[in-house]
């Protein structure tokens, strides 16, 4: 049986209000006579079994819940692959399996809202991009096409991934076109078709992209967008006729996935990295009215911080990256802290296979850079950035992302302080099964290609 | 801000054009770098921007400035061991980058000294982070498999920073780069013993009349700096195989051997040890990037330290050049997290690299007669949470602001920001 039995939708407050301004109410979306109201499709369902382990107990850990507490020498009681209760004073029960966590911290699982796991993984960095799955470079509008459509499950990068606590991540096709394609959320679980590994009852998601990535992919081909213009204007061609073809009630295929979007039913997800880009982008979703859910790479943000956390829109961002391009030559150290200290919506992503396997790392330098410009953030929310808040922008904080009774018990055992460069995880749980064991001696060279390699045996 | 003014107005006395300050540092922990790891409560004399003495009985001079560390850590100022720092500012402008070269007639002797900026916005951030020395490796030169004669840049801020020219001479090897040289790295290791041998068998003389030849000769004579261990050859290469000929080749004409980015080197731990081989390695990498990297792996510093092998840290992509400093110290905390001893982490940001790179002898320990590099943290300089309080280059105290702080200050006033004033 797959966990998914049909596809719900979990919006955001936001995305609700802006809905509300079409129709009368947000709970009319899947319903009513009108042919386009039968909700977004998904062509590739969800088949995801949950791993299966014993019913738990892990005592006596510091635990930051994710949901911005921290508790000392506490526990949780995990049954059927559920958070049934954590807290200080839980009686230890006889029928369950013990787990000593003295000395040590819990997180919940690490969710990464922006990878390429799968579809720009090794063996192939030092290759031409064109050998990646991650980008269609025909043409600049692509939102018909859908990023798990590329992903090679034996991607030895979701093994690291998996060891290094992050449990749950969010796929996207590359930034080369003003609309890239469909996203779509996986566990990072060893499988052979993306569909096992596919987050049940995830929001889709669309992928957008502004600034130098689509004007630099088609000006080298001199073919339009060469410019953040054409850009704009070619976004605003397709949200034209998509608002027109909902209007008529005919809408082509291709044009769905805007009016989906238009409709509140996708997560909009854009790679936009200047103050500039995104206040257009921002007047854009006014225009047409709809809700963008984040900016991704976000370099500028800390630039507009207020006007992001008005418009409810969050900003996904790096802790140190800066410089490669124009676009993110301002960036600071500080944007997280000065976004959350707005007010706004923040979390922290990859888009790298190494950084992937480090967010807790990445949250330890945007806190400390926080600290520096007199904004103290506390390690309890820090975690946030890397946990509820991912969660809650892929419409999944419902499932995972805090411990909280009811919750998925994805989580992870570190050795010490998450924050720190010396801890290490040391047991991974997804649905309450150890999917990671480091006293087991496990080590990341689980997938297929690593199998049999001369060049990983230990040299005596 | 009020933090941010208090970095400002901390270093008044700073200033990269006044003569160096004597100086008394007391109340520290010291790592000096040497066996003894640290000192408590030590103190160091510095006067005319060298070390004059360490210990935990330095009585102070008259009429010399004295710092309270409060207990805080010093140690040597990090060196990174293989890096573009001023050769890259902005990566999407090809004006503005400038790592290697494709055209004309220069190989091995491609002095890529000359390219660095000491303006470059990307240098006062890797000396707020603890950096005061680097080792600038250019990327490629119009005669592969040689990318040119790297430089050691002085992080001083000064108008001319680079400490040393011509300080080796580097090659890349290897799958990806092969192409350039016929399309196998089997021609590439024959070009390099082809030039090995025409540069030992060449006469000293004065370059002959037309460019090429005269550019060749002047390669030549690199080569002959090479041969007779005057400074090291510096391979990059990622694969094992490649790893255990650049040895042999080492071996083959007694050469000093920087490996840079050999993922797969603590295959060969130790056939490396115990030569005059030195390997500067980016312990975050432990995916297969390439099938030169199928055995790339975070423990891979660790078993080359542990096999007595020589080591420096250095960072791959984009935190390479933009983040050299806090880099290379996120690679040593990440070391220590899969087995690698602390004070040899420390070590391996220090008088390791500095021994490799051929300036031991003034550069990498806090002792008598070293140049006074020096950097005072506030917390472990391993965690990348831990800032630099104080920075010292030759005995000068450094300003620690950046762009990036400035930035941070204007936008955050603007976002009406009050916490914490």
């Amino acid at each position: 049986m797959s966990e998914t039995g049909g596809f719900r939708m979990v919006m955001s407050r936001s995305v609700c209000l802006a809905f509300v301004l079409l129709l009368s109410g947000c709970d009319e979306v899947a319903s009513g006579s009108d042919p386009l109201e039968t909700g977004h499709t998904d062509p590739f369902p969800s088949t995801y079994m949950p791993p299966e382990g014993p019913d738990l107990f892990i005592k006596g850990a510091k635990i930051f819940d994710g949901a911005g507490n921290l508790y000392e020498k506490a526990s949780i009681l995990v049954r059927d692959g559920r958070i049934e209760a954590l807290g200080t004073d839980l009686e230890t029960p006889e029928d369950v399996e013990l787990v000593d966590a003295a000395g040590k911290y819990v997180t919940p699982g690490i969710i990464d809202p922006h990878t390429h796991l799968g579809n720009a993984g090794p063996p192939f960095y030092e290759e031409k991009i064109d050998v990646w799955d991650v980008n269609e470079t025909s043409g600049p509008y692509n939102q018909q096409l859908h990023a798990e459509t590329a992903i090679r499950t034996q991607d030895p990068t979701f093994s690291r991934f998996r060891e290094a606590g992050v449990t749950t991540a969010q796929v996207l096709p590359g930034s080369a076109n003003l609309f890239g394609g469909q996203g779509v959320v996986i566990r990072t679980l060893d499988a052979v078709s993306v569909q096992e590994i596919k987050f049940p009852s995830a929001a889709p998601s669309l992928k957008m992209a502004c600034g130098e990535n689509p004007k630099y992919t088609y000006g080298e081909k001199d073919r339009f967008p060469t410019s953040r213009m054409g850009i704009v204007s070619g976004q605003r061609h397709v949200f034209r006729k998509a608002a027109q073809a909902m209007k008529s009630g005919e809408v082509a295929p291709h044009l769905k996935p805007i009016v989906d979007l238009l409709r509140g039913e996708l997560r909009l997800h854009v790679h936009c990295y200047t103050s500039d880009d995104m206040a257009i982008l921002l007047a854009m979703s006014q225009e047409f009215d709809f809700q963008i859910t984040a900016f991704h790479h976000a370099a500028e943000a800390y630039k507009i911080a207020d006007r992001l956390a008005a418009a409810d829109v969050c900003a996904v961002v790096w802790a140190d990256w800066w410089g490669f391009k124009m676009e993110i030559f301002d960036a600071v150290r500080a944007n997280a802290a000065i976004l959350e200290d707005a007010g706004a919506c923040v979390a922290l992503h990859s888009d790298s296979g190494i950084t992937g396997q480090r967010l807790p790392i990445e949250a330890s330098k945007a806190m400390a850079a926080g600290r520096r410009a007199g904004i103290d953030i506390s390690p309890q929310e820090a975690i946030k950035w890397i946990t509820s808040s991912p969660a809650r922008m892929l419409g999944i904080d419902d499932q995972t992302g805090a411990l909280e009774p009811g919750k998925r018990a994805d989580l992870v055992i570190w050795s010490g302080d998450p924050f720190s460069i010396y801890t290490l995880s040391e047991r991974v749980y997804i649905d309450g099964a150890l999917v990671y064991d480091r006293a087991a001696g496990e080590t990341y060279h689980t997938s297929d290609l690593e199998l049999g390699q001369p060049a990983l045996e230990t040299v005596q | 801000m009020k933090l941010l003014l208090v970095i400002v107005s901390a270093c008044l006395a700073c200033s990269s054009a006044a003569a160096a300050q004597d100086l008394m540092i007391r109340n520290a922990r010291i790592f000096t770098g040497e066996d003894r790891a640290v000192i408590e409560n030590g103190a160091v004399l510095v006067r005319d921007g060298i070390i004059k003495q360490v210990g935990a009985e330095v009585i102070p001079p008259e009429g010399v400035t004295s710092l309270d560390a409060g207990g805080a850590l010093l140690t040597y100022g990090f060196m990174n061991g293989a890096t573009q720092l001023g050769l890259v500012e902005m990566g999407s402008s090809g004006a503005a980058t400038d790592t290697g070269m494709d055209k004309g007639h220069l190989g091995a002797a491609f002095d890529i000294s000359y390219a660095i900026n000491p303006n470059s916005t990307l240098i006062p951030l890797a000396r707020a982070d603890g950096l005061t020395m680097a080792a600038i490796v250019p990327g490629q030169s119009d005669q592969p498999p040689f990318t040119g004669m790297p430089a050691l840049l002085q992080l001083d801020g000064s108008g001319d920073s680079t400490a040393r020219r011509k300080v080796a001479v580097s090659v890349t090897i290897g799958g990806a780069s092969a192409e350039e040289s016929g399309g196998s790295r089997a021609a590439q290791w024959m070009q390099l013993r082809r030039a090995l041998n025409e540069a030992a068998e060449e006469k000293e003389e004065r370059p002959g009349r037309e460019a090429q030849e005269s550019c060749a000769a002047y390669g030549h004579q690199a080569l002959r700096q090479v041969l007779a261990r005057e400074i090291p050859l510096v391979i990059a290469t990622r694969r094992e195989s490649d790893i255990r000929n650049a040895v042999r080749l080492a071996g083959d004409y007694e050469l000093r051997l920087i490996l840079v980015g050999a993922d797969e080197a603590w295959r060969a731990a130790t056939e490396i040890a115990g030569r005059d081989v030195g390997v500067v390695l980016n312990p975050l990498i432990n995916l297969p990037e390439s099938f030169d990297s199928i055995g790339a792996r975070n423990q891979a510093v660790h078993l080359l330290a542990k096999a007595g092998v020589s080591v420096a840290f250095m960072r791959s992509g984009i935190h390479a050049s933009y983040n050299a400093g806090l880099g290379i110290r996120e690679a040593a905390g990440t070391a220590v997290a899969y087995g690698m001893p602390w004070d040899e982490a420390l070590r391996a940001l220090t008088v390791y690299p500095a021994r490799m790179w051929g300036v031991g002898d003034t550069h990498g320990l806090i002792a008598p007669g070293y140049s006074a590099d020096l950097v005072l943290w506030e917390g472990d300089p391993l965690e990348p949470s831990s800032r630099a309080k104080h920075v010292w280059i030759a005995g000068d105290e450094m300003e620690l602001t950046t762009r990036q702080d400035l930035l941070t200050e204007r936008y955050a006033e603007q976002n009406g920001l009050q916490s914490n004033q």
